[in-house]
């Protein structure tokens, strides 16, 4: 029961990218292509779950003095051990490869995403490791959907291609540049406020409440 | 070199609205343009110092050594204890200052411009040395105070207006981003 | 035990075993993950196998060598490949070209110009040209006659040349007798 709870919160309720707004930096410069989305979502995910269990075994360990320089310190780790795999995996494949190079500066400043710091000091620090695991998951699913929609958009309105598939000739070269990337972005986050908030006012009206949120704050 | 550092930190490579660095406080606390000039002005200071101990441990301390994979472990460190002493410093010598800007302070560690500035001082072929790291530091740092006072002024007006419901807040800061980075993409034309 | 073990010294000693045991284990990692590195710009120039040997430090006039491989191709003739970044000339910046020689002789067996430096106005360099020095000796280059190199802005072509010197002084003072 329990995962579901945090499977909505994580994808839609409180989804990092579209609801709680945080770690922009990476969602703007990496959704210009799909894949990118994809990329950066997956390995965003990588290092919320691991650093969320990670975390969640040693929350009663760490005193609370030190606990976020010792967040960091995991959330680092895990960063390097990402931005390794990727180096290694993409010598072995130029698709990888061609993730690791867009990502370029981003893959270190995973490090200072809000979304993983924020969930370390909100959820896994006060919960068990099953559930830290899966919030962490979760909160990756979420935000890697949005930032490969995101991508799915810029591109095929950008680039007329998805995932570099090319479907048609037509491109308004401005979804590829950044104002093209804050302005979808911005768009993105009104139209999911207005959905969600229309969802939110139906439930309410008839009585259930799938979606209405829980206290699970940030 | 100072002159090539400077247009593309500021303008050419501005690390808000091209680089897509630093949009977490450029966001969050761009609503007036007091705090927005502080806010830029300790990250700029920050950037520096930031440039000036992270540039020489890798280059001379890290590389020969064979450790680079502890870069961001060793930069993150740098970088908060930076701002951690930073803050202790502030809070001694003035505390009026400490007033003013000591709630930003703490959040200067986790803004993307910072480690991204120690980052790309690593590759930027514009940089050769320690001199021009703290140089990037210094420009990259004025063009996000740039951005962050300007969206701030834009935003002081715009909450003035009648937004639609559910434009408020984000997304009407993005779309005003967005017109300010298609501004600066002008620069992106000019070779130098 | 105990007393030791007041709040402060617990706090430093938790960081200091956390990054003991993140350090240890990326240090074991960096290891495993290893990725040789890619030495397909040297086959592009002539190929064969290489291995990466120590840049010897040999002071140069015109250039630097960054990376130094050798190896031999498929019958057995031993190569040495040169990874040189050159000085620019005028208006031309530093070029980077690989040069490949072979090792007894020091003949030029393949070169290519990697990297073009960047110049005040674009040019067009004459492949050919390149390719014509194959079969010539290193040691028979002469500084500054560009017209062994390559033909276009004559900044640039001094700039292509000096890479050639580079590579001329630094087998000479390698290999050479």
């Amino acid at each position: 029961m329990k995962v579901k709870e945090l499977a909505l919160d994580g994808i839609v309720r409180q989804n990092p990218a579209l609801k709680l707004v945080l770690g922009t930096c990476s969602i703007l410069a990496l959704s210009n292509e799909a894949i990118n989305g994809l990329g950066m979502g997956a390995a965003v995910t990588f290092v919320l779950v691991c650093s969320n269990l990670v975390i969640s075994i040693l929350r009663n360990i760490i005193p609370d003095k030190v606990r976020i320089p010792a967040f960091i310190l995991i959330i680092a780790t895990f960063v390097t051990v990402v931005k390794m795999l990727l180096y290694y995996l993409g010598s072995k494949s130029a698709a990888i490869m061609g993730i690791y190079n867009a990502m370029g500066v981003f893959l270190p400043l995973i490090v200072v995403n809000c979304i993983i710091l924020a969930r370390a000091e909100s959820f896994a620090s006060h919960n068990t490791i099953g559930l830290s695991v899966m919030d962490g998951l979760f909160m990756g699913i979420g935000y890697t959907v949005a930032l490969t929609l995101l991508g799915a958009v810029r591109e095929i309105l950008g680039n007329g291609s998805i995932f570099g598939v090319a479907l048609w000739n037509f491109k308004i070269a401005f979804f590829t540049t950044p104002a093209g990337a804050f302005m979808t972005y911005g768009m993105f986050i009104a139209l999911f406020t207005f959905v969600y908030d229309r969802i939110v006012r139906k439930q309410k009206l008839g009585g259930a409440k799938i979606l209405k949120p829980k206290t699970t704050e940030v | 070199m100072v002159f090539s550092l400077a247009i593309a930190g500021i303008f050419i490579s501005n690390y808000v609205v091209v680089q897509f660095l630093g949009i977490c406080p450029f966001l969050g606390l761009s609503k007036k343009v007091d705090s927005a000039l502080g806010m830029g002005v300790a990250v700029t200071f920050v950037m520096v110092l930031a440039s000036l101990i992270t540039y020489p441990i890798y280059t001379y301390i890290m590389l020969p050594n064979g450790i680079e994979y502890l870069e961001i472990i060793v930069f993150i460190f740098v970088i908060a204890s930076l701002v951690q002493i930073l803050e202790m410093v502030i809070r001694k010598m003035s505390p009026s200052l400490y007033k003013a800007m000591g709630v930003y302070l703490p959040l200067i560690t986790t803004n993307c411009a910072i480690l991204g500035v120690a980052e790309i001082n690593l590759t930027y072929e514009l940089v050769t040395g320690v001199f021009s790291a703290a140089l990037n530091g210094l420009f990259s740092g004025i063009g996000f105070t740039l951005a962050i006072v300007i969206l701030a002024g834009l935003r002081e007006k715009i909450d003035k207006l009648p937004t639609p419901k559910h434009m408020r807040g984000f997304p009407i800061s993005m779309i005003t981003a967005g017109i300010m980075a298609m501004a600066f993409y002008v620069f992106t034309f000019i070779t130098m | 035990m105990k007393k030791i073990l007041t709040p402060s010294v617990k706090c430093v000693l938790t960081l200091v075993i956390i990054a003991v045991v993140c350090v240890a284990a990326l240090a074991i990692l960096n290891d495993l993950l290893y990725v040789p590195p890619d030495f397909s710009a040297f086959s592009n120039a002539y190929e064969a196998e290489y291995d990466q040997v120590e840049v010897a430090d040999v002071a140069t006039t015109s250039g630097k060598v960054l990376l130094a491989v050798e190896g031999s191709d498929s019958q057995g003739k031993q190569l040495v490949g040169l990874y040189i970044e050159s000085a620019g000339y005028g208006k031309a910046k530093a070029f980077t070209v690989i040069i490949v020689l072979e090792k007894d002789t020091g003949i030029i067996l393949g070169s290519y110009i990697k990297e073009q430096g960047s110049s005040a106005a674009p040019y067009d360099y004459d492949e050919s040209k390149l390719a014509a020095l194959n079969g010539t000796n290193i040691a028979d280059i002469v500084p500054k006659d560009p017209e062994m190199v390559v033909t276009g802005a004559t900044h640039s072509s001094y700039a292509v040349m000096n890479a050639f010197v580079t590579a001329q002084e630094y087998y000479q003072a390698v290999y050479g007798e």
